[in-house]
């Protein structure tokens, strides 16, 4: 028999390098995306545990006092904390208000994200696993729903279920799945065509596991981009929603919600009610995508040198 | 004959972040008007490295570290960009393994020789046309006007080979520099290739160096070879003596285990091992892990040894033919 | 003669570009869109004896790769049939179709692509085997350290991925996974052709070593004549979907008949010819979508008449185990 072959090189070589770890030292290689990352980070984090590092629960309107209302930033409130960002309309302590607005923004991109996800995978794999007139139809059906603006769907979704999380989501997950099963359907398509799949299917194994253990997990890695990309874009959504008072009722103020109840006090010089909600949903979004281009810098085989 | 190009201990290195790539290291060789030097190596072994240096193609991280590259005399190792630009396509033209390298998929045939030759040559369009032409007739493209005005990919793989290597030798170049350009193609259409750019240098008496990873190519086509394993070159020498009368191990490897060489259902001679990681290349001699004649003093690196008018680089000739 | 273990018949391979909704209707405005059929394998007939290497020689497009896969199952046959072991493979069902589909195992020419990114070498190896029962779990891992070695692989690597391999590495990778499910029977589709030199002679004796070890029966597709000429027992040619001449190796090499196999014999690049002028044969290898009528070879031949242009020649056995498909053999 021919001779065992040793390994490669005693040195670098030695441990197993998994695809994942691979991945992350070069995600690190780009000092952007390492300080957005921190970013992300602290604004999840601090979103998490808002209940236990805000003075107030702007939900709970008993502790709301509507005499507090409008203070610029750094004023003492009535409750005798500092409101350094200031407070709303309604008396609300911003500081408090932005981080439960995240908590409800965050919460509802990434809900309608991880839905849309797995409905348009689902979908886009089917599409390119069976191929001929089931491709033909759910592929002319993402066309169409590509082809009207996403704001646009969600508006309407939202104008006929009226307001509420729920609702929110569900209008978002609909504007958005055909974006993955696109996203999906592509990739799979390319894999399905690889040697590595022939093999499987020379190898006697059943379609399913073909499906599910050979192509698609060679197909995550622009779904996790588009994921990324689609989740900060679903924020964005719900905010502009929100804003324009169809998205979330005012008892449960997202980010946009805060932006709209400020927008009017923008023009007496009350800017704090606006602005620092914007800003907070600026640099959740930006963060978010510049993780994103990031990862579809190191996942995308092309651009490796 | 004069000498086109002399290269001398050409070091060209490139600093990754996982550590120093040596792709060529310390490579010295000549070649002479009219003659075709085969170059040839495994993947890895820094023959195509070699080539982008002598054109002053090596982008960071990479870059020559060291060593002198005269082209008609003059040196031309890390020379200003602009005086490169004027020898390339001019003096010294490339031919890729793949076509489109030198081929914009969007410009017509005629648009892109034309422009060849402008860009060096200050003459009426319509010479150049006609220059154009004949060169492709002289590759054997049939009806050349023709051709002339298609866009590369209405032509086939062979075609656009074509089209490069009379594209490479439109300004009468001193030198060409091919790199593996008939690896993707078929047996008939290789041997079509190689018969024109073979009639080609003997009509202009253009210098050529084929980079190739097939020795079989190179012994019915160059008139000397060097045979580079991991940044060096191993054996140089004409090709008669190299491919007839091996003297380094690896060279003789290489040619023993071609199957024509073996007895027809034998096991085949073979190299054990893999070609070297370039981050952890041994010291000395680096075929010495993969080498039957290794004894501990190959630790050291072996100094370039000249015999029988052959360059070596080895601490152990195999004087006496392969035992297998 | 024993009876052959894989037997094809009549085999071809059609593929239809079928025209979308967009294109139906730009044809019906008059575009010259149409609809394309590529003959890629056109009435095939080759069988080859238990124990046998084949060779199946031939450039690029001209169908080769497209027969090892129908063979491998990997695609359906247009029409005609093969057989493994006198059943025809396509009419089976359950065990014995799963026995059939084992037994025939493909290695690839891509060391990269032919291997899952995403997995370890050890599931690569051993999937197949635990899916099918082949081995229980408890025991995979030895007999995946088994097979690993049988190609020459460490074992210790197994719980590494691809990447972390060199080419030639992956290229035995390839060949474990295929021989964990015991197959009778290796379809090898140019697998040693994207190997270095020196790591291509290291492959071609695994398969001589395995061939004589385990009793398996080759396809072996490659352009390489040198190559096909040391390993293969019978050669088959074949030129734009169809095969043009079939002998025993040697004759084949000694004195070959159709003039397409001349002259691959006379082109490909040998060693032991120094210096000498290539004299190719003209002209290119036509479209598969659009070949030449009558013998495909026609318009390149140096022998071509009439005649060629108008029917094609069959191929006919000139001798025992000799077969040659050209009107004008004789005459060289």
């Amino acid at each position: 028999m021919s001779d065992v072959i040793a390994p490669e090189t005693a040195a670098p070589a030695a441990k197993v390098e998994t695809p994942f770890r691979r991945f992350v030292s070069e995600f690190f290689e780009s000092r952007i995306a390492t300080v957005a990352l921190c970013v992300l980070g602290l604004i999840i984090l601090l979103a998490v545990l808002a209940p236990w590092i805000t003075p107030q629960n702007p939900y709970d309107l008993a502790q709301v006092d509507v005499l507090d209302g409008r203070l610029p930033p750094g004023s003492e409130a009535f409750a005798g904390y500092t409101m350094w960002l200031g407070s709303d309309g309604s008396g609300r302590d911003l500081y408090s208000a932005i981080l439960y607005g995240l908590r409800i923004s965050l919460s509802v991109g990434v809900a309608s994200g991880i839905i849309a996800l797995a409905i348009g995978m689902a979908i886009g794999l089917l599409a390119a696993y069976a191929g001929g007139r089931t491709e033909n139809i759910i592929m002319r059906v993402v066309d169409l729903q590509l082809s009207f603006p996403a704001a646009l769907v969600a508006l309407m979704l939202v104008a006929i279920l009226g307001k509420g999380i729920d609702k929110i989501i569900l209008a978002l997950v609909v504007a958005q799945w055909a974006y993955y099963a696109r996203t999906v359907r592509g990739t799979a398509l390319v894999e399905r065509n690889k040697e590595y799949v022939e093999a499987a299917q020379c190898l006697g194994l059943s379609r399913l596991r073909v499906v599910f253990r050979h192509i698609l997990p060679n197909c995550l890695a622009p779904l996790i981009v588009v994921g990324t990309v689609q989740t900060a874009h679903a924020i964005s959504l719900e905010a502009t929603l929100s804003f324009l008072g169809v998205g979330l009722p005012q008892t449960e103020p997202s980010l946009g919600v805060l932006i709209a109840n400020g927008f009017e006090y923008m023009l007496s010089g009350r800017y704090w009610i606006s602005v620092f909600p914007g800003l907070a949903l600026l640099f959740t979004v930006v963060s978010i995508n510049l993780v994103g281009d990031q990862l579809r810098d190191v996942l995308n085989p092309r651009l490796k040198k | 004959m004069s000498d086109v190009l002399q290269v001398n201990a050409l070091r060209t290195h490139f600093f990754t972040h996982a550590g120093v790539v040596k792709a060529v290291d310390g490579v010295d060789f000549t070649v002479r008007k009219g003659e075709v030097m085969g170059l040839v190596g495994e993947s890895g072994s820094g023959k195509s490295i070699t080539g982008f240096s002598i054109l002053g193609l090596i982008d960071p991280p990479g870059r020559i570290v060291d060593g002198s590259i005269r082209f008609n005399g003059a040196e031309i190792a890390n020379a200003p960009e602009p005086e490169l630009q004027k020898l390339r396509g001019n003096r010294i033209a490339m031919i890729f393994q793949d076509p489109m390298m030198t081929l914009n998929p969007v410009l017509r045939i005629d648009t892109q020789m034309i422009e060849a030759i402008l860009a060096h040559e200050d003459i009426p369009r319509q010479t150049a046309w006609e220059r154009s032409r004949d060169a492709l007739g002289l590759v054997g493209i049939p009806s050349p006007e023709e051709r002339l005005r298609a866009y590369p990919h209405q032509l086939s793989g062979g075609m656009r080979q074509r089209v490069a290597i009379a594209t490479a030798f439109l300004n009468r170049p001193d030198l060409i520099i091919a790199d593996e350009p008939t690896t993707a193609l078929d047996v008939t259409i290789q041997a079509q290739i190689i018969h024109e750019a073979q009639k080609l240098t003997r009509q202009t008496g253009t210098a050529m160096i084929w980079i190739t990873h097939d020795l079989a190519v190179v012994a019915g086509l160059a008139d000397h070879i060097s045979v580079m394993y991991a940044g060096r070159i191993v054996e140089q020498g004409a090709t008669d003596d190299v491919i007839d009368r091996p003297l380094h191990p690896y060279t003789v490897g290489l040619l023993g285990s071609v199957p024509s060489a073996n007895k027809r259902g034998q096991r085949l001679y073979q190299i054990e091992g893999m070609t070297p990681n370039m981050l952890a290349m041994p010291t000395g001699c680096a075929f010495a892990p993969r080498c039957r004649a290794a004894t501990p003093g190959c630790d050291t690196a072996p100094p370039i040894t000249d015999i029988d008018g052959r360059h070596l680089r080895c601490h152990h000739p195999q004087t006496v033919g392969v035992a297998s | 003669m024993t009876a052959p273990l894989l037997e094809i018949r009549g085999v071809s391979k059609r593929f239809t570009k079928r025209l979308d909704v967009a294109g139906k209707i730009a044809q019906r405005l008059g575009s010259k869109i149409r609809e394309e059929t590529v003959h890629a394998v056109d009435a095939v007939d080759l069988s080859i004896a238990p124990g046998e290497v084949l060779g199946l020689v031939g450039e690029s497009g001209c169908g080769k790769s497209t027969l090892g896969r129908v063979v491998a199952g990997i695609h359906g046959a247009s029409d005609g049939q093969v057989l493994y072991d006198g059943k025809d493979i396509a009419a089976l069902t359950g065990a014995e179709k799963r026995a059939a589909t084992l037994a025939i195992q493909m290695i690839f020419q891509d060391p990269f692509a032919s291997l899952n990114p995403r997995m370890r070498v050890e599931d690569i190896i051993g999937e197949a085997p635990r899916v099918h029962g082949l081995v229980s779990a408890s025991d995979a891992s030895n007999y995946v350290d088994e097979v690993m070695s049988k190609v020459g692989l460490d074992p210790s690597l197994k719980r590494r991925y691809p990447h972390q391999f060199s080419g030639g590495q992956r290229q035995r990778i390839g060949i474990a996974r295929a021989l964990a499910v015991k197959p009778k029977f290796l379809v090898c589709d140019e697998a040693i052709a994207a190997l270095d030199v020196s790591i291509q002679a290291q492959v071609i004796n695994l398969f001589m070593d395995l061939r004589e070890e385990l009793g398996l029966t080759y396809l072996f597709i490659s352009h390489d004549l040198s190559v096909v000429e040391h390993i293969a027992d019978r050669v088959a040619i074949m030129y734009l979907g169809r095969i043009v001449e079939s002998a025993p190796t040697e004759a084949l090499f000694a004195a070959p008949k159709h003039p397409y196999t001349k002259a691959l014999l006379a082109e490909a690049p040998r060693l032991d010819q120094r210096k000498r002028d290539f004299a190719p044969i003209e002209g290119e290898i036509p479209s598969p979508l659009d070949p030449p009528p009558g013998c495909h070879f026609n318009p390149r031949c140096p022998l071509a008449r009439a005649d060629c242009r108008e029917a094609r020649q069959m191929l006919e056995t000139i001798s025992p185990g000799r077969a040659v498909a050209c009107h004008h053999w004789t005459e060289t």
